[in-house]
């Protein structure tokens, strides 16, 4: 194409090939709930069966896959970040059970309106003290009682925002996307909850050319601000562990930094320009 | 559930086809300085012997929905559900439908389907493009959708009334400038079709909705790559109207085109 890496994009060979992740990082994700960032955010949800009856299922693949929502614990209440998948409600009912007080104020930020984000609020509402629900983009949410806080973060910027009392989370609103998106930093863990980006995570490695079998649209676009924006995203904020929707986390600045890279590449190279 | 939030213009349901049922509900989008409203729309197909429901509304809808089906189908069971896509638009009420009627089939691209509604599992029955469902005298024909968001997409035919139902594509926001102020539905308009509304389709509706919508045509300077293919599937197919989920129904496929195209153009910008 004539068109070399963009600036800012380096390929490290390391971060594109399968990379064995130790035993001591590999998640005990059989029920939950995981704490991720030393107990401030801990992550719920289940496996599921990743095979060709799952969109996203890169072609061959048969393994299991975390599909996970975030709880982020404050001191006076909690945000759940994403309801999780209906297969694993009663999972996750439990595992809020397990850490939220009775009474304890929960508001819930959905990173997409999308089916594995929303569809389990009518039940933790019916459950818990569900204050607001946070979201973007024009669809109209599940929710019954509690507040309805749309929020529009201009793509490739973000905005702090106190989701409950003493909460502060940055909404980080990023040009990898199908649909509207939000990003979640917690600037005190350092922890960046990236939906349905970075989700290339396994037990055995990680390719994160694997990760975007649902944006194809790639290959007809122009990916290289896409790219830069996935870099900037990680290195601005020394993010220190990044939880996606699905698949497993990446933990440690050094880590976080080199997916960030390996993921910019593998845009950068999908693109048609 | 959420209290409900939307209405169905006293004009709907309305046949607008041979067998085809047009029901929508309108939505509103809550911007910073006003209001504006969408089509939410299902379309009831019916042959001599069964139907199918293409998309099934926003669960806060379902009231409305429930109600206009037991209108239109005066006592039959619901045969099939074509949901285009897993959104809350297009697949929201599956369940309800479902326990509603309980021998009803959902057919069509059901990936993802068993994580998100694990109830339904025995109702899912994959369908992929070139499939053909007989209704009796009519047929649904299930066709590759050349425009989507998520890629367990599908669009649907008749045949017998040249109807293609796009989802997400041919899709804009329905927005009268009455004035920057009062934005609403002009009376009357949320039914009617592209050939009887006042005005032609704005480009900056159409740009709206897809840089929004269709958020890769930021970043993809391909549209009439795109709307060439689907104007080659128009008339291979026989097209005569276009059945969006997201807009009037579309009477004047081939003058309506253009504008869609054009504000997938005007929605690149990176």
């Amino acid at each position: 194409m004539g068109i070399g890496v963009p600036r800012g994009i380096h390929v490290l060979e390391p971060a594109r090939r399968a990379m064995k992740r130790s035993t001591a990082e590999a998640p005990n994700f059989g029920s939950g709930p995981d704490p991720l960032a030393g107990g401030r955010i801990h992550r719920l949800g289940g496996d599921i069966l990743l095979d060709e009856r799952v969109s996203w299922c890169p072609p061959g693949v048969r393994r299991r896959q975390p599909v996970s929502c975030y709880l982020v614990r404050g001191r006076s209440g909690s945000v759940l970040v994403d309801t999780g998948i209906r297969l694993h409600a009663d999972q996750i009912l439990r595992q809020l059970d397990r850490l939220l007080a009775p009474g304890e104020p929960l508001s819930i930020v959905l990173t997409r309106t999308e089916m594995e984000c929303c569809l389990n609020l009518p039940a933790i509402e019916a459950r818990f003290s569900v204050e607001s629900v946070w979201y973007t983009g024009g669809i109209t949410v599940p929710r019954a009682a509690a507040a309805a806080r749309r929020v529009s973060v201009e793509p490739g910027s973000s905005l702090e925002v106190e989701v409950i009392d003493g909460v502060v989370l940055e909404f980080v609103s990023p040009l990898l996307r199908l649909l509207p998106t939000l990003w979640i930093f917690d600037p005190e863990s350092g922890v960046l909850l990236t939906s349905d980006a970075f989700t290339h995570g396994t037990d055995a490695g990680a390719d994160p050319r694997d990760g975007l079998r649902k944006f194809r649209w790639f290959t007809q676009a122009d990916t290289r601000p896409i790219a830069h924006d996935v870099l900037r995203n990680v290195r601005n904020r020394q993010v220190a562990a990044i939880g996606p929707g699905y698949g497993v986390p990446f933990t440690g600045v050094a880590e976080c930094a080199r997916e960030a890279e390996g993921l910019a590449v593998a845009i950068f190279e999908m693109g048609g320009r | 559930m959420e209290a409900l939030v939307e209405t169905m213009s006293s004009d709907l349901p309305r046949m607008v086809a041979d067998g085809v049922t047009w029901m929508s509900s309108c939505l509103p989008f809550h911007l910073e300085d006003r209001v504006i409203h969408g089509h939410n729309s299902t379309y009831l197909v019916q042959g001599e012997h069964s139907s199918i429901l293409v998309d099934t509304g926003n669960p806060s809808s379902w009231n409305i929905i429930s109600a206009t089906l037991d209108q239109l189908l005066d006592g039959r069971e619901l045969t099939y559900v074509f949901p285009t896509h897993p959104e809350l638009p297009h697949t929201g009420n599956l369940p309800r439908l479902v326990q509603k009627y309980p021998q009803v089939q959902v057919v069509g691209d059901i990936r993802d389907y068993h994580l998100f509604y694990p109830e339904i599992v025995p109702s899912l029955h994959a369908r992929v493009p070139g499939d053909r469902i007989d209704l009796g005298g009519r047929e649904f024909v299930v066709v590759e959708a050349l425009i989507r968001d998520l890629p367990n997409t599908q669009w649907g035919f008749v045949p017998q009334a040249g109807v293609l139902f796009t989802a997400d594509g041919f899709c804009y926001m329905h927005r009268p400038d009455l004035d920057d102020e009062d934005p609403v539905h002009l009376p009357g308009e949320c039914g009617l079709t592209t050939g009887e509304l006042s005005a032609p389709i704005a480009v900056e509706n159409a740009a709206f909705f897809t840089g929004s919508a269709l958020y890769w045509a930021r970043f993809a300077n391909d549209a009439d790559q795109v709307y060439n293919r689907v104007l080659k599937l128009v008339d291979e197919l026989g097209v005569t109207s276009a059945a969006p989920t997201h807009g009037n129904f579309i009477t004047n496929v081939h003058a309506v085109e253009p504008i869609i195209r054009t504000g997938h153009k005007q929605a690149y910008r990176y």
